[in-house]
């Protein structure tokens, strides 16, 4: 009796397992305005990691691993574009997830980046002001006591050349 | 050497040395006129050379070019090249109006390109599925770069040299961050082909 109860919970699990293997796809299954929903956040992600990027860039940080980033996100989303319109829904998602998990991050790394490049040009900018200014005052100080000098010597020569009254 | 010309060589001298120290925050002060601002685009052969372009096509055979996009536009750039092809009624980007052609999206590249820089990457297709009728053919099917892409496009064959002739080719956008989107950048390039059995 207890065999037979086995067999018949073991065929059970079996023809369970074969539904839930035929069926269980079609209940995740994606379809076309779920792919569009998430091809379109993708799309998103990206171009706010781009215009990040793009002001790190602008204030002098070295950008080119973000790049790399940026353009791999984008072969992703470019190929699931393509999976769309071909009508793999579930490439489709795949392929802009990819997109969307390659570019997360980025934002934040672009923000260090930018602060770290907008420090040094403020440290740049400090310098520079204070060598040019330091150094013109500098300039003008020597230049104005070089000038007494050679004032003073020209002086000095032009005297010694005047004729003099001589006893013969 | 007179006082007068001493004074007069003096003064220069300080002159130009106050001058070469001002020069750092002069180049901060003083912003550089800024030069054209442009972007290219152009399709190289397999050999990246200007030459060899696949032009006799044959189905199930991969062919291969390179894309180049190059920015001169003095900032980082967000690229969208757009893959398109045409029959001989097609109509083509305009490029003196900058108009870019109607025609549906086969496929596209998104680039991310710094100033002064250029990307170059690599563009292989084939066609899968070419039927002919009479003086009609017709391209169903197309892979590029590993991608099936279903068309339809029918061409009617030429009566100067019996051909099937297409043109595939590329339009240059450009994201435009205020609109948030993407805008023609007035930059097409294409290569001729002709398809065989």
């Amino acid at each position: 009796m207890g065999k037979m109860k086995k067999s018949w919970v073991i065929r059970v699990c079996v023809v369970a397992l074969i539904f839930s293997v035929n069926y269980l796809p079609l209940c995740f299954a994606v379809d076309a305005p779920q792919a569009s929903t998430v091809i379109s956040q993708a799309e998103q992600d990206l171009k706010d990691a781009y215009i990040n990027v793009s002001e790190a860039d602008s204030a002098g940080a070295d950008v080119s691993l973000l790049l790399e980033r940026l353009n791999r996100a984008g072969a992703f989303l470019s190929n699931a574009d393509s999976s769309f319109k071909a009508g793999s829904y579930e490439d489709a998602v795949t392929l802009a997830t990819e997109c969307s998990d390659t570019v997360r991050g980025v934002s934040d790394e672009a923000e260090t980046l930018k602060s770290y490049a907008q420090r040094i040009n403020s440290n740049t900018i400090f310098w520079a002001f204070f060598v040019s200014v330091v150094g013109l005052i500098l300039v003008i100080v020597l230049s104005l006591l070089g000038w007494g000098y050679l004032k003073r010597r020209y002086s000095k020569d032009f005297l010694n050349k005047q004729p003099k009254v001589v006893d013969v | 050497l007179n006082f007068r010309n001493v004074k007069s060589v003096y003064t220069v001298c300080c002159i130009v040395l106050c001058l070469v120290l001002l020069a750092p925050a002069l180049d901060i002060i003083l912003p550089s006129p800024g030069s054209e601002k442009f972007s290219e685009l152009w399709i190289l052969g397999p050999g990246h050379k200007m030459e060899g372009y696949p032009y006799n096509i044959f189905p199930e055979t991969d062919y291969h070019v390179f894309l180049g996009v190059s920015n001169q536009m003095g900032s980082l750039e967000y690229y969208l090249v757009r893959v398109k092809l045409a029959n001989q009624s097609d109509s083509l980007p305009d490029k003196s109006a900058g108009i870019p052609s109607s025609l549906p999206t086969a496929y596209e590249y998104r680039l991310f390109v710094e100033n002064n820089a250029t990307l170059e990457t690599d563009f292989s297709f084939s066609f899968n599925d070419i039927s002919f009728e009479g003086n009609v053919g017709r391209i169903s099917a197309l892979t590029i770069n590993g991608k099936a892409i279903n068309v339809s496009k029918p061409v009617t064959r030429d009566a100067s040299d019996n051909g099937f002739h297409y043109t595939i080719f590329f339009e240059l956008w450009i994201y435009n961050s205020t609109i948030s989107n993407f805008q023609f950048h007035d930059r097409s390039v294409g290569f001729r082909i002709v398809v065989n059995r």
